[in-house]
């Protein structure tokens, strides 16, 4: 069993192209590394400092999840939206890092510089060093 | 150096559901369609398998482990009795009937081992079960995690067993000068996994 990759432009309102712009307007307010990663380097994660993380932590993710077919998690612990291509974003409003909400970034795509995997925590002003 | 390791796989009584649906007759599986990756569905947390008189919901739920030095998230799957999402999931046009009346003739569990080395040795190392294979007369139906890091799942059709791929996700491991991630697979009939256990 060897490994595959999804790929190819859609028109479809779920591309891949559609998450692909969502993180290139993202990257006009947001800090993307060259490597494709938002915010900074934390201990185990992405770190996105703000004066309220929870409304940065909606905002950002109604910007990445637009156009994506949308899920309640399983759990209830969260919402999920996928594209055409297997990519998906997961928001987690509460996470094991107090008032830190998360969001997790799976891309499926190569080649539009945009890390394969992330995960962006979301904390207030001064809690990270 | 000690190597930290982990391990996430079916447990016994996920292995016995599975070996449970050979020699049944297929009848679907459920998720949405991804147009841009061939004959894949996808779904978070949950799919439903199922054949005449039997039904399965395979999960992917996360837990915690800190085998990589810190506190995170990682998949976990598992096999249940019954789908009380099934009617649902026909109605809303979730599930897949392709391949329905072909025989379930063997069914197989993926188990990857990916493996840190920094500077050639081995700093940890994580074993676990990434998907599972059903071979039909017909063709074969792989359920597979989509990602190390989120519950979501893929299912894929393909038309023999040597056809069927599935992704390790080793690029979720960013390399560094001196620190290389590597990944192992074995395929794993369920016959063996549920035989007696041994010692």
């Amino acid at each position: 069993m060897g490994s595959q990759s999804g790929g190819g432009y859609s028109s479809s309102p779920s591309s891949f192209e559609r998450l692909a712009r969502n993180v290139d307007r993202l990257a006009q307010d947001y800090r993307l590394t060259p490597g494709g990663r938002f915010g900074e380097k934390g201990d185990n994660s992405r770190v996105i400092t703000s004066e309220n993380p929870n409304a940065t932590a909606r905002e950002f993710w109604k910007a990445l999840s637009k156009g994506g077919r949308v899920r309640s998690l399983p759990n209830g612990k969260g919402e999920g939206a996928f594209f055409d291509d297997g990519s998906h974003v997961v928001f987690r409003p509460i996470t094991s890092t107090e008032n830190s909400p998360a969001i997790s970034i799976r891309i499926m795509t190569k080649g539009r510089g945009i890390a394969a995997n992330q995960k962006i925590h979301f904390m207030a002003k001064g809690s990270h060093k | 150096m000690t190597i930290r390791v982990a391990e996430s796989q079916l447990d016994r009584a996920s292995v016995q559901q599975l070996s449970e649906l050979l020699g049944g007759t297929w009848r679907l599986v459920s998720g949405d369609r991804l147009p841009e990756r061939g004959d894949s569905l996808f779904a978070f947390g949950e799919v439903v398998i199922a054949t005449e008189g039997r039904e399965y919901t395979v999960r992917s739920e996360l837990t915690t482990s800190d085998f990589e030095g810190f506190s995170e998230e990682y998949p976990e799957l598992s096999v249940h009795p019954g789908a009380e999402r099934l009617d649902d999931e026909i109605k809303s046009g979730r599930a897949f009937f392709r391949n329905k009346g072909d025989t379930v003739v063997a069914i197989y569990v993926v188990r990857d081992t990916v493996s840190q080395l920094k500077d050639d040795e081995t700093v940890w190392q994580y074993t676990t079960d990434v998907g599972i294979v059903i071979e039909l007369t017909g063709g074969a139906v792989s359920v597979c995690k989509a990602s190390h890091h989120t519950e979501a799942l893929l299912v894929s059709f393909s038309g023999s067993l040597e056809t069927v791929s599935v992704d390790d996700n080793l690029d979720e491991w960013e390399d560094e000068l001196g620190i290389a991630h590597l990944s192992r697979r074995e395929v794993l009939p369920i016959n063996e996994l549920y035989g007696p256990k041994q010692g």
